[in-house]
């Protein structure tokens, strides 16, 4: 009785009993919001592991090759389906020179005599067009059913003097780092009506439950009013 | 109100008309830089009609303001709540934050929604049944303060001018589009447009006119997402659903048979960084991802402008019913937006479409879905339509904090009404000026120059709204002490931001660039602030008896 002939109001100390009803449904929902919301992506957070995509766990492999010229034929294409993927990524790494240089180098080595000389000529009209026959580029690398491999292939190329390849470079590991490596765990894997299942998560269940959250808090509040027939005086 | 739907719908009819008559002229242009005359008629047509519905609804009779809100539904005042709610931003910027960044761009979405749960919960009946008209004036009584009144109507005007910066970023945007204008021009006419509209339309009923607006712009943002997702054969009876496989068909980068309007296959290179949390090929992390959710959560409960919608309610039961219509409604749009980012990546990967600005990138998406040229001017109609009223509010806004707040009470008590309503339309001119000034610096995206005012709201206004609610003991010294210290950490993290945009090395640039970002360091500042006004009013003289017994009986039910 003290405390409210001092009209104290505390959110820790409710003193009447429909305050204290009102405060328990208030402190259920902030600690549902709280948990469904960063709970969750706490859990995210501590599931999740480095995955690599697997051209660049292969890529990895044959790097080292590629500097020192051991490389076979078909770790080059590999190699240069590593880069090409990379490239397609953003149009941002579109302007990375060295990644474009290392592409087009891989690409020029594995190429058989003839076709050399056309890759070059490619390369060079494609600085200003993008409209150039690479067909002989997607054949050799084995992209012809993959359009969007194939659409970046224009874009890849750059010019490149034969007797200065280089078909990888130590500058584009931080890049790859970067853009190949992903945080994945069972959530991010799971696939639920055609989502990820941690995407389907945040971006769709999240909302409908703050909306149900609100829904119940609405309801539960109208039948306190009633309960401790507030609704005239105090409404 | 059925007389106004009737005229409405004819209005509708005929405009609809005159769009087809018109189309033919639209067809085959390019993404941008031309003027596109039916988008054209279909916006000039959407502000029309909310002139004429606001003034159908004057002739009504707002002169009694409330009288306007008791006569809708708690659907209708949702509506409304949506519909003031939904703005560039909302319309354009999430999509562009989540066809950038991925996952992180949920941060945003979360946030702007979760936010209604706080409000809700421990906010919207209490402000109601505080009894005051705006968040100025609650906080100059709570705190009875005249110069906490004084710098709290700073704050709003400030937070009204910088989340219309980004509104006008927006309609640039789409006038650039719309009429194929220059950036700087397009702001500058959309902003003029937008002044104009805001003092016609500063008269007219405004309730009403936005339960219509809220009608137009969901419908502009639905249809393209129902016709996307038909048009590839995803679920499109919830394309809201049915968007799942784009996402799933982006990380694995899977082979479709459809293509974009240029003929470019619709596929991209395996690109899990779209949809995998805080990927490090977009520049985000983790605490970030949180940081932004959390800001925006607690700036939501703490924008000045949303509070003001549940004095207008008729009841305290009404003010909750009408946030829970109002988050259900704003998540109709929420749950399509990243729709619009995920076929805006899959229909943009060909290299040869190059570069696209990000914020216009759900109108992007539906042209290179080939979409109907006349529901795409919707749709960039519908994106006006939303920064416009979104605007209009947050220039009446910060208008009459300044004419009421600062001038009136504070400058010159003996003002009259006449003179009150000139100080608002001078101010409202002055600020928009102000706000078309600094879009034209185009400091960074939409969302992020909106999210850098909820970041204010929620470390100056927040904080005191919730202690002043729960907490009889926080006093004036408290308050004092809690925007104090949320005002600090907005001016330096502004300040660092600014001097970073102009090139000038600050000492600890990287850090505070990290940890006190200017769109999200209320996750730090905000719990600052509470802890500031607990501390000092455990210092102050304690809270007057009859602010504490209002807020006890009146606000509390606690009754003897």
């Amino acid at each position: 009785m003290e405390e409210s002939l001092s009209y104290e109001v505390n959110f820790f100390k409710p003193s009447t009993p429909f305050l204290k009803e009102n405060l328990r449904a208030i402190t259920i929902g902030l600690l549902i919001w709280g948990l469904a919301t960063y709970g969750f992506q706490i859990l995210l957070k501590i599931m999740e592991t480095p995955t690599t995509e697997a051209t660049y766990v292969a890529y990895q492999q044959i790097a080292p090759k590629l500097a020192d010229g051991t490389a076979s034929d078909e770790e080059k294409v590999a190699a240069a389906n590593t880069y090409l993927a990379l490239l397609g990524k953003s149009g941002a790494l579109l302007k990375n020179d060295t990644l474009k240089t290392a592409f087009t180098s891989t690409v020029y080595d594995l190429l058989p005599g003839d076709s050399k000389d056309a890759l070059l000529a490619a390369a060079t009209k494609a600085a200003s067009d993008s409209k150039v026959d690479v067909e002989f580029i997607n054949t050799a690398l084995g992209i012809g059913d993959n359009s969007a491999m194939k659409a970046v292939v224009p874009f890849a190329l750059i010019e490149v003097s034969p007797d200065k390849l280089a078909m990888t470079d130590a500058a584009l590991e931080p890049v790859m780092d970067k853009f190949f490596i992903h945080n994945q765990s069972f959530l991010t894997d799971t696939i639920v009506f055609g989502f990820p299942f941690h995407y389907l998560y945040t971006a769709l269940f999240l909302l409908a439950l703050f909306v149900l959250i609100c829904l119940v808090y609405c309801y539960k509040i109208d039948s306190l009013m009633k309960k401790y027939e507030m609704e005239k005086s105090f409404e | 109100m059925n007389r106004i739907k009737c005229k409405a719908l004819s209005i509708l009819l005929l405009l609809t008309a005159m769009v087809f008559i018109a189309s033919p002229a639209f067809a085959g242009v390019k993404l941008e830089g031309s003027f596109k005359l039916v988008p054209a008629i279909i916006l000039t047509a959407c502000i029309l009609l909310f002139l004429w519905v606001g003034f159908m609804n004057k002739a009504e009779g707002t002169s009694d303001y409330y009288a306007a809100g008791r006569s809708i539904s708690r659907v209708g005042s949702g509506m409304a709540i949506a519909s003031n709610w939904m703005s560039a931003a909302s319309f354009l910027g999430m999509a562009a934050i989540m066809y950038g960044s991925g996952y992180h761009g949920l941060s945003y979405v979360v946030g702007w929604t979760g936010g209604y749960c706080l409000l809700l919960l421990l906010m919207a009946s209490q402000i109601r049944r505080f009894g005051k008209y705006t968040a100025t004036d609650f906080i100059g009584d709570r705190y009875y303060s005249s110069g906490m009144r004084f710098w709290t109507a700073i704050i709003a005007i400030f937070i009204s001018f910088c989340y219309s910066v980004g509104q006008f970023g927006g309609i640039g945007l789409m006038f650039k589009w719309i009429f194929g204008m220059q950036y700087s021009a397009s702001v500058i006419v959309g902003g003029s447009v937008v002044l104009a509209y805001t003092l016609v339309s500063g008269m007219l009923g405004v309730t009403k006119n936005q339960i219509v607006q809220y009608i137009i712009l969901i419908s502009a943002f639905l249809i393209p997402a129902f016709i996307l997702t038909f048009k590839f054969k995803y679920f499109w009876l919830v394309p809201q659903l049915g968007y799942g496989r784009v996402v799933s068909d982006i990380v694995v980068g899977n082979a479709t048979t459809f293509v974009n309007s240029f003929g470019h296959a619709m596929q991209t290179v395996p690109s899990p960084e779209f949809a995998m949390p805080w990927d490090t090929a977009t520049g985000k992390d983790f605490f970030q991802w949180m940081a932004t959710c959390f800001a925006l959560m607690i700036g939501t409960a703490g924008l000045p402008h949303v509070i003001q919608k549940f004095y207008v309610v008729p009841k305290p039961a009404d003010a909750r019913w009408s946030v829970t219509w109002g988050l259900f409604f704003i998540c109709l749009l929420y749950w399509t937006s990243p729709l619009y980012a995920a076929f805006g990546k899959i229909l943009s990967s060909n290299p040869e479409v190059g570069a696209l600005s990000k914020d216009a990138i759900v109108v992007y998406t539906a042209q290179l879905g080939s979409v109907n040229p006349i529901i795409v001017g919707f749709l960039a109609a519908g994106a006006v339509s939303a920064a416009f009223s979104t605007v209009s509010g947050l220039l009446v806004a910060g208008s009459s904090a300044f004419s009421n707040d600062i001038y009136f009470k504070i400058i010159n008590p003996e003002a009259t009404g006449d003179q009150q309503v000139r100080m608002a339309k001078i101010a409202t001119i002055v600020m928009a000026l102000g706000v078309m000034l600094v879009s034209l610096l185009k400091l960074a995206l939409v969302a992020q120059l909106v999210a850098l005012a909820f970041s204010i709201a929620g470390c100056t206004i927040f904080p005191l709204f919730l202690l002043g609610i729960w907490w009889s003991g926080s006093n004036r010294s408290g308050g004092i002490a809690s925007l104090t210290v949320g005002g600090f950490f907005t001016v330096f993290s502004i300040f660092y931001f600014i001097c970073g945009k102009f090139g000038v090395v600050l000492p600890g640039a990287a850090f505070v660039g990290y940890w006190l970002n200017p769109w999200y360091f209320a996750w730090i500042a905000a719990p600052l602030a509470v802890i500031a006004n607990i501390v000092f009013s455990g210092m102050g003289e304690p809270t007057p008896e009859h602010i504490r017994k209002h807020l006890a009986e009146e606000v509390h039910g606690i009754r003897r």
